[in-house]
């Protein structure tokens, strides 16, 4: 909007300081820490050929009706040599909150994901399963009953099937990889502020376990931190600057496009559970029956739901802890996330075990080839997760016109105006 | 239908009623210019029926959503190392049309995507390239399709037809095949020859008898490029001289416009002379008048006694037309001027027989080099006749086929009277282009196709055919005139000749000695 432009421009000028200062700057100088736990490394000079991998990509269009609804397509794609699979879900439902369309519709991504893992894996697929993102993020999910009026329950689908693929790999030896390109991940940043608030303990004038608490308390609940903050240590300038550092959440990918003066990773670190979820882990093992009812109040009428339920949810304090790190392939690119679960790399820890991140003291090299074998510059990162991507993509021109259109002829009206228009002015 | 129908792909993207796109097993894919049929629905007399739509593959494009043209080499080569590539192959094909009650129709509709594409069956295709048999004139196979064989409708032939082709690609030999066919139809034929390319239509290839209705009208000046033994049934072709008229022997002797008073002296001469006259007779009466213009005038008019085709008759233009009949006028050994006027000569007869209905049937007139009759800038004599034949030809029964190497350098109106065009390799691209803007017909695709033609392979448009097709054209059963010289057979007659040649002299030379040392020996 061009009318727009002078204004636009009055407002970038008057905060161009600030701007600027924010885009690069912390408040804490985290320079020569970051330093002593980032790993100067070139890529390695492998092929593609030398590993057999499967990479999973999902895609996802949705479009409220008019009746107040969500029509929704998930479709996930595994590429592999020579072979790909399928997953697709279509369907309509209602939804009371519009954000939590949009997580359930993330999970339904991700769980078909692994559905296609597993019809990899039926299929006698051995090597490396590729996620596009991290597979943190999945594992450190809760199961909660949705807002999906006809869906309420599936979460629990959702943890049934990650469990097994997860088993399924343990098992076999199968090696799952995710690489998030766009993490606004922060564990890296948290592990250094905390490395730096303990060597700084003496001076702070606190001992470990107060550092630890204080800082915990800043991620699970801010406002009773600088509660704290305030009431307890207000005379501690450098804590306080810790916390906020702490609290504002900055990703890691900021850190590390700052301070790396040369291509390499960040030391991989174990990663636990946060306290949400530690918390709901603990009432599972302390009741998981009574876990179940207050999280599915709805699917709790029927008795054979809670029985399956109980059954699924004992299951979920197993979940692995996850070993994760940040490369940076080279200077004239932007970093990548790479997760793998902890069993992996020999550490055989469950995510309900492991607090703040910690360092994993392991050897990644096989993971470094095998990201070194599918990079091809800023471009194309990861050339399997690249083709499934590719082939997965489903663009809002055939949701509109292909997939939205059958949707119609079943239910046997426009259910948007757009539809309507569609029609009168094709 | 006869075939079992073999699916080879499914329409994809989209369709309009000329083309549309398919994808195919990228392991065993059709090759380009493929014959191809899709079931599709058009309204026919205020009904829908199911028909066959017959296309052609026009390209073939692979390609990968993998890789895209921005790709580094590193990129491309890790993908390919990683079994990522995953081609796909697409075809464009080009619509032909579709049968129905035995005609050909245009599909107003486009073909659905998701539907089958098949391999179009043999028997189809031998439908849709065929004619009656009294119309059909046979003249190949498909190049594809090479058990389909093509017949062209001899009712194209009214809004005439050119042949057009780079020296070597086999216009001469297409138009031997079109001269057989036509002669097998009863056709009156008459083929302006300059070259002596058909003067043995009557033979074989065997050497035996093809017809006994092919005549051949030489002037004294023929090359003889074929003795008569070659050549059966040969006849003189002469102008009577005192024909001629004071502009024509101007023009045929090089006497401009501009030279009036040399002209005023021949006109007078011609004058004095009265009817009944011979070239001796003008010459000896400029002489006799003896003034300067007339003595110039001599200069110019002394050159038509080497051209031995004026003489003191003219050849009866019955002669040439009949009934079944191949008439080939050798124009061959003639200065261009007057191969001019000898084809003006010619076809004004021809033209004037059909006009006022003196001869009964239709007259096909095969004009070889014609660039050199009906040229792109120049005027010639000939020039007028066969624009207005191509003009108004049709009326009177009188139809061209227009043979030339050269499309860009011939007359584009007459080039563009031509409805149906036989087009063979063709390389320039200003031929192509004089090509293109001759033929609505001739499409960009079939264009771009004309370089990637072998010899002996066309392609044809127009009237004659129910849809453009590429076709191979099939052998003579006559004697070629006009194919190239057997350059490795010459070579090793004439090697053959020397070797001959250095036998009989070393042969000389020993019998020599051998007489002198008798002689020497004599002596001792």
């Amino acid at each position: 909007m061009p009318e727009f432009l002078d204004i636009y421009i009055q407002r970038v000028k008057s905060n161009e300081q600030r701007i600027s200062a924010d885009y690069s700057a912390s408040k804490l100088d985290l320079r020569d820490i970051f330093r002593e736990y980032w790993v100067e490394a070139q890529l390695f000079a492998s092929s593609p050929s030398d590993f057999s991998v499967l990479a999973i990509d999902s895609s996802s269009r949705r479009i409220s009706t008019a009746n107040g609804g969500v029509f929704y397509v998930v479709r996930a794609l595994g590429v592999a040599r020579g072979v790909r699979y399928r997953e697709l879900i279509a369907d309509f439902d209602y939804v009371s909150d519009t954000l939590e369309e949009s997580t359930v519709v993330s999970r339904k991504m991700e769980w078909l994901e692994h559905r296609v893992a597993m019809k990899a894996l039926e299929d006698g697929f051995s090597g490396y399963i590729l996620f596009d993102g991290s597979i943190y993020g999945r594992v450190a999910h809760l199961p909660l009953e949705t807002g999906f009026a006809r869906d309420r329950a599936f979460m629990l689908d959702y943890f049934e099937t990650l469990l097994e693929l997860l088993d399924w790999c343990k098992r076999v030896g199968v090696q799952i990889i995710g690489i998030g390109k766009e993490s606004r991940t922060s564990f890296f940043r948290e592990f250094l502020l905390m490395k730096l608030a303990l060597r700084l303990k003496d001076e702070l004038g606190l001992n470990e376990a107060e550092i630890i608490d204080l800082l915990s308390l800043a991620l699970d609940n801010k406002r009773a931190a600088l509660r704290k903050l305030e009431s307890e240590y207000s005379d501690i300038e450098f804590l306080e600057r810790i916390v906020e550092e702490l609290i504002s959440k900055k990703p890691d990918f900021q850190l590390i496009l700052e301070f790396a003066g040369c291509a390499g990773y960040t030391t991989p670190l174990l990663l636990g559970a946060s306290a949400r979820w530690r918390r709901a882990v603990k009432q599972i093992l302390r009741d998981p029956e009574a876990y179940v009812r207050a999280q599915f109040p709805m699917c709790s009428r029927s008795e054979e739901f809670v029985d399956r339920a109980v059954e699924v949810v004992q299951r979920i304090p197993r979940m692995p802890a996850i070993v994760s790190f940040h490369i940076l392939p080279s200077l004239n690119d932007t970093p990548m996330r790479i997760d793998v679960p902890a069993w992996q790399l020999g550490i055989d820890k469950t995510l309900f075990e492991v607090g703040w991140p910690e360092d994993a003291s392991v050897d990644v090299s096989d993971i470094l080839r095998l990201i070194s074998a599918g990079y091809c510059g800023p471009e194309n990162y990861n050339i399997w997760l690249k083709a499934a991507d590719d082939g997965v993509r489903l663009s809002r021109e055939i949701f509109e016109n292909v997939y939205l259109q059958k949707f119609e002829e079943i239910v046997g009206v426009f259910i948007t105006s757009r539809g309507y228009r569609r029609v009168r002015f094709p | 239908m006869s075939d079992s129908l073999e699916r080879i792909g499914f329409v994809v993207g989209d369709a309009n009623p000329t083309e549309f796109l398919f994808i195919v097993d990228e392991d065993e894919y059709p090759p380009r210019w493929e014959y191809v049929m899709v079931k599709s629905k058009e309204i026919i007399g205020g009904e829908e029926v199911e028909v066959d739509v017959v296309a052609q593959i026009d390209s073939i494009q692979s390609t990968s959503l993998a890789l895209s043209r921005v790709m580094s080499l590193e990129a491309v080569e890790k993908i390919r190392e990683a079994g990522l590539v995953e081609p796909r192959v697409l075809a464009k094909a080009r619509v032909l049309g579709f049968i129905y009650e035995g005609e050909v129709f245009q599909p107003r509709r486009a073909v659905y995507p998701g539907e089958d594409v098949y391999r179009a069956p043999t028997d189809v295709l031998k439908e849709f390239y065929s004619y009656p048999e009294d119309e059909g004139l046979f003249i190949g196979y498909l190049i594809s399709r090479q058990d389909v064989p093509v017949r062209i409708s001899v009712r194209g032939f009214r809004r005439h037809l050119a042949i057009l082709a780079q020296t070597g690609a086999g216009k001469s030999y297409a138009a031997g095949v079109l001269i057989e066919e036509l002669l097998k139809k009863g056709a009156t034929i008459v083929v302006i020859d300059p070259h002596a390319d058909y003067v043995r239509l009557s033979r074989k290839k065997d050497g035996s008898k093809f017809s006994d209705r092919v005549s051949v009208f030489r002037t004294p000046e023929s090359t003889g490029r074929y003795d008569v033994s070659q050549v059966s049934r040969v006849y003189t072709y002469e102008v009577k001289f005192s024909d001629l008229s004071v502009e024509e022997i101007a023009t045929i002797c090089g006497i401009r416009e501009s030279y009036t008073n040399i002209l005023k002296s021949l006109r007078e001469a011609i004058k004095d002379l009265g009817e009944g006259y011979n070239l001796e007779d003008l010459l000896k009466k400029l002489e006799e008048r003896g003034d300067k213009d007339s003595l110039r005038a001599i200069n110019y008019v002394e050159k038509l006694s080497s051209m031995r085709v004026f003489g003191s008759v003219t050849t009866d233009i019955g002669k040439l037309l009949k009934p079944k009949h191949v008439a080939v006028v050798d124009l061959s050994g003639l200065d261009d001027r007057v191969s001019d006027y000898v084809a003006f000569r010619i076809l004004s007869e021809i033209y004037g027989k059909r006009e006022k209905g003196e001869y009964d049937y239709p007259v096909f007139v095969f004009i070889e080099e014609a660039h050199r009759f009906v040229p792109n800038k120049e005027e010639t004599f000939a020039k007028r006749i066969i624009k207005r034949i191509a003009a108004e030809g049709r009326k009177f029964g009188v139809f061209l086929v227009l043979i030339t190497q050269r499309p860009y350098k011939i007359d584009p109106d007459a080039l563009s009277q031509c409805n149906s065009q036989i087009v063979m390799r063709m390389t320039n691209p200003e031929d192509q282009r004089a090509v293109r803007n001759s033929s609505e017909r001739m499409s960009e695709s079939l264009l771009s196709d004309l370089p990637g033609l072998n010899v002996g392979e066309a392609v044809i448009v127009g009237e004659v055919t129910r849809a453009p097709v590429m076709v191979r054209i099939r052998q003579r059963e006559t004697e070629e005139g006009g194919a190239d010289i057997n350059v490795v057979e010459k070579l090793r007659e004439a090697l053959r000749k020397a070797e001959e040649e250095e036998r009989s002299r070393n042969e000389i030379i020993r019998e020599e000695i051998e007489k002198v040392r008798s002689i020497v020996e004599g002596f001792e």
